[in-house]
């Protein structure tokens, strides 16, 4: 019964163990991630042009899928942040080794549902303000040929989703 | 208590078959055997959470499988190929690594650490072997672990070493806890271990309590 009882007296979830992990992770490699989350700015900051620049129609027909490439690249970058900024701090003796999160904590009393359902939560955050700005950048688009088409307002669900799946295969676990 | 009933593992092409035996809490277990016999697999069957094994591993009267996380924070696992964070330092792991354990315990650590004579500022790359296998029992013991598991602990390791490890883990034993070891030093096994169980080619040939030169009673 005592057994029983200690099971269920979890003072934290898996997934609040999970994030305090990467808090105090990311604490620890500020000056690495400061650096990793300029870049995936810089990358973000270029689509950002390359949506105006391409705002004329038929250059943007020919365009989107390289922006929803780019776009998967640069959220990728930041869930790197979370994701990879360990693997920094996992070298034995000269040789370096490059193992994913799932394979680091599998000696460790962590679910890896936990770890990925974290990293979902990540992948929301950052889609859905994304998607925002996607709305926000087709404006000029919208305003300079005077008319809002169907493809302007699926056109950044698709960039999303794109993202989406991209992210979705890298923060798989592996084991 | 942990009790192995009717447990075989499938690894690749090597199979580890039919493995019964039980441990009472407070005692030294020893696994002996050749290389390619099967000891580290053993280990692990315990640590892997979707470990290929038929059969069942109860641990204080429950079946590991259902439970993984409460069994995984009652157990350290204690090998010098066991990862943390090298280029971080001792307390940095502790403190990023024992957050996953309920009961790690920093001022705890920190004794444990003296204990060893190491320091919370070393970082784990600059650490000799038996430093680090030495930091992992600190560890292990602030988190409170009640199950050892020791891979090849003293490999390499001087006599002198080996003597002060092993009274760490009557220190340890002497809490309740119960140990888990491989090794090949015979004088180790002859002094050191409560019951030894010996493998070979996948199978258990025996499994007894141990009576130092003279053998050991199945």
């Amino acid at each position: 019964m005592e057994i029983k009882d200690n099971i269920e007296d979890k003072q934290r979830t898996g997934m609040d163990r999970v994030r305090e992990f990467d808090e105090k992770l990311l604490s620890m490699n500020s000056d690495k991630v400061l650096i990793r989350r300029i870049v995936a700015y810089f990358f973000e900051f270029l689509i950002c042009i390359m949506f105006v620049a391409f705002c004329d129609e038929s250059s943007w027909q020919t365009m989107h899928w390289v922006i929803a490439i780019y776009y998967s690249f640069a959220i990728k970058i930041h869930l790197d942040v979370y994701m990879t900024i360990y693997e920094n701090d996992l070298v034995i003796g000269e040789e370096r080794h490059s193992i994913s999160i799932y394979q680091l904590l599998k000696k460790f009393p962590v679910n890896p549902r936990d770890i990925f359902k974290v990293r979902l939560f990540y992948l929301w955050k950052m889609l859905y303000k994304r998607l925002i700005i996607l709305y926000i950048l087709q404006l000029p688009f919208i305003v300079y040929h005077n008319k809002l088409k169907v493809v302007n307002i699926v056109y950044p669900v698709f960039v999303i989703v794109m993202a989406a799946i991209v992210c979705m295969f890298l923060i798989r676990p592996k084991k | 208590m942990l009790e192995f009933r009717n447990v075989t593992v499938k690894r690749g092409k090597f199979t580890l078959s039919n493995i019964n035996f039980q441990l009472e809490d407070g005692y030294l277990l020893g696994i002996l055997g050749k290389n390619g016999a099967g000891k580290t697999t053993l280990l692990n069957s315990m640590m892997e959470r979707h470990s290929n094994y038929t059969g069942n591993i109860f641990y204080q009267g429950i079946d590991i499988q259902k439970e993984p996380e409460w069994f995984l924070e009652k157990c350290a696992y204690i090998a010098d190929d066991n990862r943390f964070f090298y280029k971080k330092t001792a307390m940095e792991n502790m403190e990023l690594l024992g957050g996953f354990y309920e009961k790690m315990d920093k001022e705890k650590f920190k004794t444990y650490m003296d204990e060893m004579k190491l320091s919370c500022g070393q970082q784990i790359s600059a650490m000799s072997r038996g430093q680090f296998i030495r930091f992992q029992i600190a560890f292990a013991r602030a988190h409170c672990a009640r199950l050892y598991l020791l891979d090849e602990a003293t490999a390499g390791m001087d006599p002198v070493f080996r003597r002060d490890f092993y009274n760490i883990l009557r220190q340890i034993l002497a809490e309740e806890a119960t140990i888990l070891m491989t090794t090949h030093i015979q004088s180790d096994i002859d002094r050191n271990m409560d019951y030894i169980c010996r493998l070979e080619q996948g199978k258990m040939v025996s499994f007894g309590e141990n009576f130092g030169e003279e053998g050991y009673h199945e």
